[in-house]
């Protein structure tokens, strides 16, 4: 039987091998995953629509599928004529790991039906967990990255910045995130203000705000209270809450706050979206945040949780940076960066003072908005983070 | 709280001083949380007090007094007796050691250990009474480990004289000339066997129309066979009606009977100690047979988790340390589930009997094509030394030869059992077993010809 890319729906019209999950030959059972294909920014593992034998595998990491055409060739085979140890076997009832993988996979919440397995007959191993952990495809075979220094600040996610010599194409997100950006970078001009807010009573609140919440404490970090400064932002500049329709030559200023969640993932970048945040309660918003970071990295999300953003949040001071012009992504008319919150010189009553402070950058479409606007942004947002009580005043 | 009662807080408060307790309340201290352990009676729980300990020692001592007997087939002639008196001040001698080295750990992990009765007062406070006073103390997690009691028959009241628990036939100081017990799963077989070995006449009365009826159905039949052999007589499908003080009456397949015996012994299974916990004022529901549910993570509610014969499965001591080791990861924040591929059962009873995994039933049900692989032990030299071959190993693999159960009959078949399940956990395959050198001549031989037959 020829298995065909399926409609993987949302008006895809082909997808991407991002790793075989199978060998040929292979004996697999029905909706056991066999390939792994990457669409735009979700990974989804393809699974057999029955059980046979894989003579045929089309395509290899990197090549592009449409929609209806063969992804793999599959045989019955009968049942009695399955030799033993023919291939990775079927897991029937739970995925073949060790006591001590699964206990990995649970504390890095991976869920292992997800994780394609590189062990021996089938078995995941650590290494398989880990990489699904950090939402990363099949390991590269590249020389392991130097061990980060000790004076390095932020953790370095393996891999970053690394390729053996010579020419590698850009497959998956890389290369729907080169398109994406190319295009907003050449077709958006940016305007941007960078300033640091003193982050002392954002660092209090968020511990007083983490002992509140008891036994959920653990979830309360500072990204879920920039999330809602910047929604509260939003809902005092509405335009910047917008989408840009350049060809109508209109702006769409949207009602709702759904703001984009820049995550870098093994995979590239991926932006879930959190809906309505200002409908939402701290830990509430904190919980979605937590869910959704943790899909990217896994690749789990779906493609709903990917779209829809009125606009974007990153943070980059999580990878340890101070300052950076984010890019916006269209149609949005705006992007929100913060920096690493560190213990800076700061002036306060006419004395020099060491305080944690938080960097952060507003920027905008020009075509849109202009530079009052960038300002009265950041001077409203400084606001509200400088004292984060006030987000009580909705 | 009323004014003036003061109340300590401990991050982690555990009740219950078995297994499950102080493991969770050790496990819970190395990672850093201040801990209570609140213990009712003596640590070690049912376990090393009333259960799996004691009764390893009384079925040691049935075996040692039984030896003399099989021996002579061998052409060795000895005898042996058993000074139950002095039996039972070994015993104890045995059980304060082991108790000394639970309080040992407890001390050395920094485990407040309080003695006293705990009751739930509140979702995130206990009031522990201790000889008429009391004191409270708030918690950011409890941990329920309360554990479990032998079930009692109403038609059969214990009298601790002729009507006795699992706990009497423990402290037992002469061994009763005619003994029926009421329960054919493991812990009434196992004390049955032992009592037969230190002389009893035993009858074992089971409702069920086999032994073991909770473990593979083959299990049952074999063990059945060697048990009739030696004399005990097993009756199945019967239920004990009432005993008048000389005999006890019972209804089976073939009508009532009365059966005199010296005494009763009732172990028809055990129920969770949760009823006296106050959980409604904590807010944790119980099931209809006072069990407490509880996800992976062992929570039942935001602030209580649960581990032990209180929650559902087999009530095993190697069942609740498994929770525990998860309970302390949860109560410390961490990300944990308690998802084993098997729990392995054990039954001392001679021959012994032990599994691991799924039974083929159990596989088929769970969507599962299997394959079954079944030696006799007649098949092992060492089986033939050890007794008469009796008994057989039985693997369930899937198709492809991961290895799904393992079923056993024979000597040693608990200490065997352990490479099984191993071998389930790591997802072996029949032929890994096969594969994997045993050493010759020993029992353990067996699994690697069954996984090759």
């Amino acid at each position: 039987m020829e298995f065909r890319l399926p409609d993987l729906g949302e008006g895809l019209e082909e997808a991407e091998v991002v790793e075989w999950l199978v060998g040929e030959g292979a004996v697999v059972a029905r909706d056991q995953p066999i390939v792994a294909v990457s669409t735009d920014k979700a990974v989804v593992e393809l699974p057999a629509p029955m059980a046979g034998r894989v003579t045929r595998r089309v395509g290899a990491a990197g090549d592009r599928i449409r929609v209806g055409e063969v992804v793999a060739v599959i045989e019955e085979v009968a049942a009695v004529a399955v030799p033993a140890a023919a291939a990775p076997a079927p897991p029937a009832l739970r995925p073949r790991a060790a006591p001590a993988v699964r206990r990995l996979a649970v504390e890095l919440g991976v869920d292992l039906q997800t994780v394609a397995a590189t062990g021996p007959g089938g078995r995941i191993v650590a290494d398989d967990v880990r990489r699904a952990a950090n939402g990363g495809a099949a390991p590269a075979p590249v020389a392991p990255p130097p061990a980060p220094t000790a004076a390095s600040a932020a953790p370095v996610a393996a891999g970053v910045g690394q390729a053996p010599p010579g020419r590698h194409p850009l497959t998956g997100i890389r290369r729907r995130t080169a398109e994406v950006v190319a295009g907003a970078w050449s077709s958006i001009p940016h305007i941007a203000n960078m300033d640091e807010v003193d982050a002392t009573e954002l660092l209090e609140a968020r511990t007083r705000l983490r002992r509140a919440a008891g036994e959920h404490g653990e979830l309360i970090g500072v990204m879920p209270l920039l999330v809602m400064a910047v929604a509260r932002t939003l809902r005092r500049f509405p335009l910047v809450n917008a989408h840009l329709d350049s060809a109508a030559g209109e702006v769409e200023v949207h009602a709702a706050v759904h703001i984009g969640l820049a995550v870098a993932s093994a995979d590239g970048l991926v932006v879930p979206v959190v809906r309505e945040v200002e409908r939402r309660g701290l830990l509430d918003l904190a919980t979605e945040i937590e869910r959704l970071v943790t899909a990217a990295r896994s690749r789990r999300l779906r493609h709903t949780e990917l779209e829809g953003a009125t606009c974007t949040v990153t943070n980059f001071g999580s990878l340890g940076g101070r300052f950076s012009i984010p890019i916006i992504r269209p149609p949005e008319v705006a992007i929100f960066g913060f920096g690493a919150i560190a213990p800076r010189p700061l002036v306060v009553d006419g004395q020099v003072v060491a305080r944690p402070t938080l960097p952060y950058v507003v920027a905008v479409d020009h075509r849109v908005l202009d530079g009052d606007a960038v300002c009265a942004v950041s001077a409203a947002l400084a606001q509200t983070l400088g004292d984060p009580l006030s987000l009580l005043l909705g | 709280m009323v004014v003036g009662e003061v109340s300590t807080f401990s991050e982690v408060v555990v009740i219950g001083g078995g297994p499950g307790g102080y493991a969770t309340a050790e496990r819970a201290a190395a990672l850093g949380r201040s801990v209570v352990l609140v213990e009712r009676e003596r640590l070690g729980g049912v376990c090393l007090n009333a259960g799996c300990i004691p009764s390893k020692a009384l079925i040691q001592v049935a075996n040692t007094v039984a030896l003399p007997a099989e021996a002579a087939a061998w052409g060795v002639e000895s005898d042996a007796r058993a000074d139950m008196e002095r039996v039972q001040a070994w015993m104890a001698a045995v059980m304060d050691r082991l108790r000394g080295d639970v309080e040992g750990r407890m001390r050395r992990a920094g485990v407040g250990v309080v003695r006293g009765t705990a009751r739930f007062s509140t979702a995130r406070r206990v009031v522990v009474a201790t000889n008429g006073s009391t004191q409270h103390i708030e918690f950011d997690h409890a941990v329920v480990a309360t554990g479990s009691r032998p079930t009692a028959l109403r038609a059969l009241a214990v009298d601790h004289a002729r009507i006795l628990d699992s706990t009497d036939v423990l402290a037992l100081r002469a061994i009763p000339r005619r003994t029926a017990v009421i329960g054919g799963g493991y812990i009434g077989l196992e004390l049955g066997c032992a009592l037969h070995k230190l002389g009893s006449a035993v009858t074992v009365v089971e409702i069920a129309d086999r032994l073991l009826p909770a473990m593979h159905p083959a299990l049952g039949g074999a063990l059945q066979r060697r048990l009739s052999a030696r004399g005990i007589e097993v009756l199945l499908g019967t239920s004990a009606l009432d005993d008048d003080g000389a005999a006890l009456r019972v209804r089976g397949p073939d009508g009532e009977r009365r059966i005199e015996v010296d005494a009763v012994v009732v172990a028809v299974g055990r129920r969770p100690n949760t009823d006296e916990l106050g959980l409604e004022r904590a807010g944790v529901p119980c099931d209809a047979a006072g069990r407490i549910a509880v996800d992976p993570s062992r929570r039942a509610t935001r602030t209580v988790l649960a581990v032990g014969d209180v929650t559902d499965g087999p009530g095993l001591a190697h069942k609740a340390t498994a929770e525990a080791e998860v309970a302390a990861a949860t109560a410390a924040g961490r990300r944990a589930a308690f998802a084993p591929a098997c729990i392995p059962e054990v039954v001392f009873t001679d021959p012994e009997v032990a599994s691991a995994g799924l039974t083929p039933e159990r596989a088929r049900e769970a969507g599962a094509e299997v394959v079954t692989r079944r030696l006799p032990l007649t098949a092992s030299a060492r089986a033939l030394l050890r007794g008469d071959g009796a008994g057989f190993v039985e693997l369930v693999a899937e198709p492809s030869g991961a290895l799904l159960g393992a079923h056993i009959v024979g000597p040693d078949a608990a200490e065997l059992i352990a490479e099984a399940a191993l071998a389930i956990e790591m997802g072996a395959t029949l032929e890994d077993l096969a594969l994997t050198i045993h050493p010759h001549p020993t029992l353990s031989e067996s699994l690697a010809m069954a996984a090759m037959s």
